[in-house]
């Protein structure tokens, strides 16, 4: 019994002699380590935004996104914080800068497994710069790199993706809505870019897409067949470019959507047929 | 006289701890922070410190208190003793090295299940009086900096090109422009300079007729 | 050997061969390819083989601290492989470091020939890739320029290149298996000719060096894995494990290097073992791994397993019972 009582009573004084000890230290390191990690965040968030002020956080779709503010309380840009999406090898996490008229200022790659000397070139400079400066629409231009094809489709995706998810949610960005009933009859043909730029030819007629045509395309052939004809249906079906991309082949699907919104875009700003060609 | 002695005393545990039971190449002990963050060498100089930091303050405060310590009870009062001692180093590194804290990572955390420093607190301090335990942790813990120091020396020089990166004396040892070679900064090149490094220690040891 | 009395129980064999006289003969059945790479590549292949050759056999002269370079040959077997693995043109230092790991870091350390555990050439390889990925693979191969003047001896071949067949569904569309079986294609210098490989181990089977059990096993699992899961492509499954038979590196690595007698299983069970677990390593690498090759890794891998296999499957004595469990 004796026994029992000093082993207690010595494992407590070791407990209580160890508690005091860290409840000394930690009150002395706290407000060092708060101070010293927002001052590192506040650091990392000036190599994006040099005017950088203040910032709020935001939730959205389980992501967290910083809005940035200046001096005088205007918004400036967003970050979005351990984004993630999946490249070659497997998960990629990145933060990602858009500024407030929705083009990308830059990312960094936390963490990826992509293929060291050849899927890494994400991480390089040279593959950086190809999105400093991008707008949304402009990313559709940004080129994969050969070698390393999936790698940087996977990125050029998941970053498009997420600015226009920022675009949306924070930017009052309005996306273009193209009204097909003002669209002249005629073929058109539109360019965009799935894992490889492709190029399609839309039919109009009386207001309503009735024909597309995917001629021009790299993509992998497994890949392809999931997405056309199936998507081209679903657009004619539903005479919308809102359709569901989901198909197994994202990256051909949104391909060919974003041809067809290229050609109905230049056949609206051309006014008319001119560009037709026919069919046959 | 007798002073002296026990300084010979003192400088021999000091010696022993660095070459003949040095904790890395002659125990192979501690294996696992040894093979994970030697990746540059102020890392490999952090990781080091710290466990040696550790080491001497355990080996202190358990010899002091050996006495007190009930046989049955002594591995739990040891640990608890130790996870203190790495909480605050961890602590105080977060605090006031930000940059070595990042890069030690979990690695701090799991100084406490370092088998040295349960080790010595089990072979020596446990046993010995505090003042030869303290030089018996001087002696543990720079002979486990110095392994670490050669071993992640010589994986940054090889393996990134560089000395002393991420510090202000960094040094590209061979130029911009070499090309290291990656597979030492990467975890097999850990295993491979680890095997090399306790070949070496064998040869030398075996020449000199130290056992 | 050596004047000395051996002095070994019973039952003794005796045979005029030596590891020099093996060496010779896999030396000898590397020749085609060797030959094959050189016509396809020119002076950088030849360049790259002799640097090879000459590194390996100078890092064991120096280690052994010996005169006598060629010595039993093993070095020389080693430096020619490795450079079998190698692009057709790296850069020199490539080659150097590569032949030193291999016989350095792969052999000597583990106590010289014999007592090796994994296989020295592709050691040197791992090591290769792991540390200049962008050196050893990617965007480097070369195209090959068939040797039909003289001057395309000294052709540029690093000019021109492509990726290896094994990169993707697309690339592999653009080969045909004849190029690949008689080696007008993209890839490491023992790579390329299917049928000169086939010819060299031929000569090393009817020497009786290298028995069928690893190669058959090999070769006929990344037969049948790439038919049922390589996706089919050239129209027809079976087209398509041939194809992953063909391409790449697994009948440099079934033939020449599984079969190294020192780093695989002794039994008979075993070897068959060994070789259909290189072959089915090697096709998850390719189909789900993120190289598009590896030969390399499952070779290595199954070497560090075969004291297990040979555990394992050691036949019973004559005469012996099972145990009851």
């Amino acid at each position: 019994m004796r026994n029992i009582l000093r082993l207690t009573l010595t494992l407590a004084a070791v407990s209580i002699f160890s508690a005091v000890i860290l409840a000394v230290v930690n009150s002395w390191t706290e407000p060092i380590i708060a101070e010293r990690q927002l001052q590192d965040y506040l650091e990392s968030v000036r190599l994006y935004f040099p005017d950088v002020a203040d910032f709020e956080e935001k939730e959205l779709e389980g992501n967290l996104f910083d809005l940035v503010y200046d001096d005088s309380g205007n918004l400036i840009g967003v970050i979005g914080k351990n984004l993630e999406y999946s490249g070659y090898g497997g998960p990629v996490v990145y933060t990602l800068a858009v500024d407030q008229s929705a083009a990308i200022v830059g990312y960094n790659i936390v963490s990826h497994s992509e293929t060291p000397g050849l899927g890494d070139i994400i991480t390089k400079p040279e593959f950086h710069d190809r999105f400093v400066g991008k707008t949304l629409e402009e990313l559709d231009t940004v080129d994969t790199v050969s070698g390393a094809t999936v790698s940087t489709s996977a990125i050029i995706g998941a970053i498009r993706g997420m600015t226009e998810a920022i675009a949306k949610a924070f930017l009052d960005y309005e996306e273009e809505v193209i009204d097909i009933t003002q669209v002249p009859d005629g073929t058109y043909r539109g360019e965009g870019t799935g894992l490889k730029p492709m190029a399609v030819e839309v039919t109009v007629e009386a207001g309503r897409i009735v024909k597309i045509e995917v001629v021009e395309q790299d993509e992998t052939p497994t890949y392809f067949v999931l997405s056309y004809p199936l998507i081209a249906d679903r657009i004619i079906e539903t005479q919308s470019l809102d359709v569901d991309t989901a198909t197994g082949a994202t990256f051909s699907a949104t391909g060919i959507v974003n041809c067809v919104k290229d050609a109905l875009t230049k056949a609206l700003e051309q006014g008319g047929g001119e560009e037709s060609e026919d069919d046959e | 006289m007798k002073t002296m002695s026990n300084m010979n005393i003192y400088l021999q545990d000091i010696s022993r701890g660095i070459v003949r039971d040095n904790p890395t190449f002659r125990l192979v002990l501690g294996m696992c922070p040894t093979l994970a963050v030697t990746v540059y060498l102020i890392n490999g100089l952090g990781m080091g410190l710290s466990t040696a930091v550790v080491l001497i303050c355990s080996n202190v405060v358990i010899s002091a208190l050996r006495r007190y310590i009930p046989d049955q009870v002594r591995i739990p009062c040891y640990i608890v003793i130790i996870a203190t001692f790495v909480t605050v180093v961890e602590m105080l590194l977060k605090a006031f090295q930000p940059k070595l804290y990042a890069a030690l990572g979990v690695f701090i955390p799991l100084i406490v299940v370092n088998c040295i420093i349960l080790g010595r607190a089990e072979a020596f301090a446990g046993k010995k009086p505090v003042l030869r335990s303290l030089f018996d942790g001087i002696g543990i813990g720079l002979g486990f900096t110095v392994s670490l120091f050669i071993l992640s020396a010589l994986r940054e020089v090889i393996g990134s090109g560089t000395f002393l990166a991420d510090t202000a004396y960094a040094v590209h040892v061979f130029g911009e422009s070499f090309e290291p070679m990656a597979v030492f900064s990467q975890p097999a090149g850990a295993f491979i300079a680890l095997g090399l490094l306790l070949g070496l220690t064998n040869v030398i040891f075996k020449k000199l007729k130290i056992d | 050997m050596n004047g000395k009395l051996v002095i070994s129980s019973s039952p003794h064999i005796r045979t005029i061969e030596s590891v020099q006289s093996v060496m010779i003969d896999v030396l000898a059945a590397l020749f085609p390819v060797a030959l094959i790479a050189v016509l396809l590549f020119g002076y950088q292949a030849l360049l790259t083989m002799v640097i090879a050759v000459i590194s390996a056999m100078l890092a064991e002269a120096i280690w052994m601290r010996k005169l006598d370079i060629f010595g039993d040959g093993s070095a020389a077997v080693t430096g020619l492989l490795l450079a079998m693995t190698l692009p057709p043109a790296p850069p020199w230092w490539l080659v150097v470091v590569g032949s030193f790991c291999a016989i350095i870091i792969g052999k000597q350390v583990f106590g010289g020939i014999g007592n090796n555990i994994f296989n020295p050439a592709l050691v040197g390889r791992a090591i290769l890739v792991v540390s200049w990925g962008g050196h050893m693979a990617g965007q480097i191969w070369p195209v090959p320029k068939p040797f039909v003047i003289f001057s395309d001896f000294f052709y540029d071949i690093s000019a021109v290149t492509t990726a290896t067949p094994l990169a993707g569904q697309e690339q592999a569309l653009n080969t045909s298996l004849s190029q690949l079986l008689f080696g007008n294609v993209a890839g490491a210098l023992g790579e390329t000719s299917a049928l000169a490989l086939l010819v060299g181990a031929g000569w090393l089977f009817i020497k009786g060096h290298i028995d069928w059990r690893i190669p058959g096993g090999y070769i006929g699992t990344v037969f049948v894995m790439g038919a049922a899961l390589g996706g089919g492509f050239y129209g027809n499954h079976l087209l398509t494990g041939l194809f992953h038979v063909l391409a790449g590196g697994v009948l440099l690595g079934a033939l020449f290097m599984a079969t190294d007698m020192v780093t695989s299983p002794v039994t008979n069970l075993g070897k068959l073992i060994f070789g259909i677990g290189c072959g089915v390593i090697t096709m998850l690498i390719r189909l789900y791994g993120s190289f598009p090759e590896g030969v390399t890794f499952a070779i290595l891998i199954m070497n560090a397993l075969t004291p297990i296999i040979d555990n394992f499957t050691i036949p019973r004595k004559f005469g012996e019972v099972k145990k009851s469990a």
